[in-house]
């Protein structure tokens, strides 16, 4: 197990190195004159603002020194200091949010966290739930119920599933309004008698004792964790309900209902746990892609998470903070993905054993 | 396993083997075979005055406004725009005409056999044809129909007359745009200050006249006008000398100007007190208020497309940036209300101008504090101009002020250290300039501006008269910073020593991005940057004090939930894209149209009838009396000329 653990995280560097190296070669299809363009949005109004970019940047030195001084950085000339170095987490300044990339990850990554906690629950438990229903009722009402309903919700397309959602219950009803906090709530929360903790607003609003704010983060999350949930459902009740059939129709199953044993105990209690290793990986999968941003949905209801940000800067050709969050993206993913593959092995002893 | 570091490492090598053959750079993809011979142009083809006729003949502005612009437009007879001096509906301008066109094309001499192509016997543009490329970049649906129009027209003149459009992405267009490459492209001009100069000068020896590759024998004659122009200070005597702009403009033909677009622009019915002056980076927000009955009464709720760049007023080039600036810092003069040409003083309270218009005097405003405590001296005022135009930098908006200041063609301090320009926005370069010069550099930036404490006046001297001088400081570049809170913060101490050191400053390095220190009715209160800007009122300010207490800027990409938050009350005013004002239109409950003679406003009118299948101001029909409206929740302004304008402009020497 140890053994197991070492090994996979030997592979991180390697695969994150990889994917610096990636990146980088990607960027150098283009001239110095492309590379400057996207640090600008329009063409300057003075003509040399270009060179100025180029020589600000670096970006006409050989291809061995630029990738150095994007990984380690550079001595400011006149102040003296050390500018950039992805190694120290510089990943450079975003344009597209007027702050180096490491402080955008910085303010957005717990607001995609909080959302991830929250919406992982209904998320997977219902989708779970259904499946198993679906499974254990086949070919009944439920089951069909399930199926459709589910099918409607993955096919639907993000954006217009988010933009109806929003249409009705924000534009009509005002039950759930997009953002992150009301007006209010934000000033306390940057007024200096709120202490932030965990940097998690939900979280940091319950352990100031403040039960408003945390209801206020709560109503703004309620539309995206609804956008996010009725989307990837599908994808849960299609894989719990055919592990769950296919153990079903094991021989363990027949035996332990040979055996007498109650219907209820031969689901849940023999059937389900192994029906649901291959959810795990799902649901593993289901956390990373959160973790990543959830570009569309936090765009449409303007939550100021990773993907919105992510969004804002690919739509304004802010490359460097594209880059640093791919980076970033990419770091969570190796990560997420170790996480996963531990708890398999803890979960599913044929993995630690192979 | 290993396969994944396989397909790792091959791809790693695939792209290094990419990476290293780029292919070179082949000739002018845009201009076909180069040559006059039916598959190309040549190089110097635009250079010909009769090619350029004909195409300002061949191209359709009515069809330009109807598709672009719904009908709200205005074809631009000449660079100014509607009020300025120079401005002249009966200037001579082009019109759609085919068969001019086609003359023009026939009086041209490509071959340069001296005899015009529609008698050349050896043939010449007119029997062989032509080939060329027309660019805009990928997106902007402006550009593309405006090469499509052009396209169809010269098409139907000849046969051989072929126009391709092609759409770049961003960073090929600005490479091929910088390579000098582009035959013919749509330019783009957002005024910067209210004048004339401002629409002359960078379509003709400025920005864009640059980079038309532009003969210097032209050039030349331009440019005389324009320093004859910018130095007269008597608006008649300028509009008459502009006059003789426009007709040299209409002879040589250097480039179509397009169009004006009309404002079309909404807000909740709820909002009164806006200012509607264009020239506004942005909106004013101290005399906003909200009737009863409105959603969050004592704030104003903003939803914007994208974030500011910059706080710091020397360095802040974009309206977002800009609009904030003016809201918490203060210039010298400001705009009268919704006029973009009548100035009040604003941290001045008086000002004279010598009779040869070189030295302008400002009486400064005394118990004017900062929001931080400071006292607003005349020093502070001088300090912060010292400081813009030795912060310079190509990127900032201080160009604007060294012309005038330190004499025409020194766009940037740069050049006062050296006259080549080899050190434009390199600040490491500049450090290991001459001491002594950059000294010196120093010490003249602080001759042309002199604060008397004593006397409570600050005076510029420019280095020659300068018609626009009050609207090149009434804009953010012109805001007054406290020297003692920039010094204490890590700025410029004022110290001609020091001042190479925060040259060309960038927003990422300075200090004075994020944080603000004004006289102005708002003080910043946060600003987390890419979600939303706070402003909250300051109660210490020395005029009338503002109304909202509360001002959210929030940024908000996308439409659909700006959309949202206009409907639900959450906003007060967002900005709508032209694609998206039909959803907005259908929601309109009252509207004011301009009127162009009064220069204001009208009053407003209820709306009865919106009928989308229109254009222009016929979508809309206003209640007769005693009908009664359609109650919609927004108010609609319509129909004020903007101050962004498009010309089509040629390369005379195509690289």
């Amino acid at each position: 197990m140890t053994n197991y653990i070492v090994r996979r995280l030997l592979l991180v560097p390697v695969l994150l190195f990889g994917v610096t190296v990636l990146i980088f070669i990607m960027l150098q299809f283009l001239s110095p004159v492309e590379r400057a363009a996207l640090y600008i949005r329009e063409i300057p109004k003075n003509e040399r603002a270009v060179e100025g970019i180029i020589k600000q940047y670096g970006l006409d030195r050989p291809l061995y020194e630029q990738y150095w001084r994007w990984m380690v950085g550079h001595k400011d000339p006149t102040t003296g200091e050390r500018k950039g170095g992805i190694i120290y987490g510089d990943f450079g300044y975003s344009r597209s949010a007027s702050q180096p990339v490491f402080d955008l990850i910085r303010t957005r990554f717990p607001n995609t966290l909080d959302l991830t906690i929250w919406a992982i629950a209904p998320v997977i438990l219902i989708g779970i739930w259904l499946g198993v229903q679906a499974a254990v009722h086949q070919n009944g009402l439920i089951d069909q119920a399930a199926r459709i309903f589910s099918i409607i919700g993955s096919s639907f397309p993000t954006f217009v599933f988010g933009l109806l959602v929003l249409m009705l219950f924000y534009a009509k009803l005002q039950w759930f309004p997009p953002g992150r906090l009301s007006d209010w709530a934000n000033q306390v929360v940057f007024s200096s008698e709120f202490r932030q903790y965990t940097h998690l607003l939900t979280f940091d609003a319950l352990l100031n004792g403040r039960f408003d704010i945390f209801l206020d983060a709560i109503r703004h999350m309620v539309m995206p964790i609804l956008t996010l949930s009725y989307i990837s459902w599908a994808t849960f009740v299609r894989v719990t309900r055919s592990s769950m059939l296919e153990t079903l129709r094991a021989e363990y199953v027949t035996t332990a209902r040979a055996k007498g044993l109650p219907e209820r105990v031969v689901i849940f209690k023999h059937a389900q746990p192994n029906a649901l290793i291959p959810v795990v990986t799902l649901a593993g999968f289901q956390v990373v892609g959160f973790l990543g941003g959830v570009v569309i949905t936090e765009t449409v209801f303007n939550y100021p998470g990773i993907g919105s940000a992510a969004a804002a800067a690919a739509s304004q050709l802010d490359v460097i903070a594209v880059l640093g969050l791919a980076i970033f993206d990419g770091f969570i993913l190796i990560v997420a993905n170790l996480i996963v593959d531990v708890l398999y092995a803890v979960i599913d002893p044929r993995v630690r054993l192979s | 396993m290993r396969k994944l570091y396989l397909a790792v490492s091959l791809l790693v090598l695939a792209s290094m083997v990419l990476a290293a053959c780029q292919p070179q750079q082949p000739a002018n993809p845009f201009i076909g075979s180069g040559k006059l011979d039916g598959n190309g142009i040549p190089p110097d083809f635009f250079a010909d005055v009769h090619i350029r006729k004909a195409f300002s003949y061949a191209f359709d502005w009515e069809t330009f406004i109807n598709d672009v612009y719904r009908g709200e437009a205005v074809q631009a007879v000449s660079l100014p725009l509607p009020g300025m001096p120079g401005y002249d509906p009966q200037a001579p301008h082009y019109t759609l005409d085919l068969a001019k066109a086609e003359e023009e094309f026939k009086l041209a001499d490509l071959d340069k056999d001296g005899i015009p192509a529609g008698d050349d016997p050896e043939g010449d543009v007119w029997t062989t044809g032509f080939r060329l490329q027309m660019l805009y970049n990928q997106g902007n649906t402006t550009r593309q129909i405006v090469a499509e129009i052009m396209a169809a027209n010269l098409a139907e003149i000849n046969e051989k007359f072929v126009v391709e459009i092609l759409g770049l992405p961003w960073p090929a267009y600005l490479a091929a745009q910088r390579a000098k490459q582009i035959p013919i492209m749509t330019a783009g001009w957002q005024e910067d200050i209210h004048d004339p100069h401002n629409w002359y000068q960078p379509y003709t020896t400025g920005a864009y006249g640059g980079r038309q590759n532009m003969p210097d024998e032209l050039k030349a004659q331009f440019k005389e006008l324009l320093d004859k122009g910018v130095a007269e200070v008597d608006p008649a005597k300028r509009h008459e000398i502009y006059k003789q702009f426009n007709q040299l403009y209409y002879e040589t033909a250097p480039g179509i100007p397009l169009a004006l677009a009309t404002s079309h622009g909404f807000e909740q019915k709820w909002l009164q007190g806006r200012i509607l002056n264009p020239i506004f980076a942005g909106d004013y927000y101290a005399t906003m208020y909200k009737t009863e009955g409105a959603k969050n009464p004592n704030t104003i709720i903003q939803a914007t497309i994208g974030d500011m760049d910059t706080l710091d007023p020397a360095l802040a080039y974009d309206t977002a940036s800009g609009e904030v600036i003016q809201n918490v810092y203060e210039t010298l003069v400001f705009y009268d209300g919704i006029a973009t040409d009548k100035f009040v003083p604003q941290l001045a309270e008086s000002w004279e101008v010598s009779d040869d218009g070189t030295t302008w005097t400002f009486k400064i405003r005394q118990g004017v504090k900062f929001h931080e405590g400071g006292d607003l001296t005349p020093s502070d005022v001088a300090y912060s101009f010292q400081r813009g135009l030795l912060q310079g930098g190509t990127a900032s908006p201080q160009w604007l002020l060294t012309e005038p200041i330190l004499g025409v063609g020194i766009d940037d301090v740069s050049l006062l250290v050296d006259e080549e320009g080899n050190l434009y926005d390199d600040r490491e370069a500049l450090a290991k300039a001459d001491p002594a010069k950059l000294k010196e550099a120093c010490e003249t930036v602080k001759s042309h501006i002199v604060a008397d404490d004593a006397a409570g006046t600050v005076t510029f001297k420019l280095a020659q008269p300068w018609g626009p001088f009050l609207p090149t400081i009434a804009n953010s570049w012109g805001s007054v910073m406290d020297q003692q809170w920039v010094a204490e913060n890590g700025g410029w101490d004022g110290s001609c020593d020091t001042w190479q050191n925060y040259y060309a400053m960038t927003s990422e390095e300075d200090p004075f991005t994020k944080i603000a220190n004004g006289t102005g009715p708002f003080k910043l209160d946060h600003w987390t940057q890419g979600q939303e800007i706070v402003l909250v009122r300051n109660d210490a300010y020395w005029g009338t004090p503002a109304k909202p207490e509360r001002v959210v800027i929030s940024v908000i990409p996308e439409w659909g939930t700006r959309f949202a938050m206009m409907q639900a009350g959450d906003a007060d005013f967002v900005d709508v894209p032209v694609e998206n004002r039909a959803q907005m239109d259908a929601l309109v409950g009252e509207f004011r149209v301009y009127d162009m003679e009064k220069g204001e406003y009208g009053p407003v009118q209820e709306l009865c009838k919106y009928d989308g299948t229109k254009t222009g101001l016929d979508m809309f029909v206003a209640c007769k009396e005693g009908e009664k409206g359609t109650g919609g929740p927004f108010r609609l302004y319509i129909g004020r000329p903007g101050l962004v304008m498009d010309v089509i402009i040629y390369n005379f020497a195509i690289k």
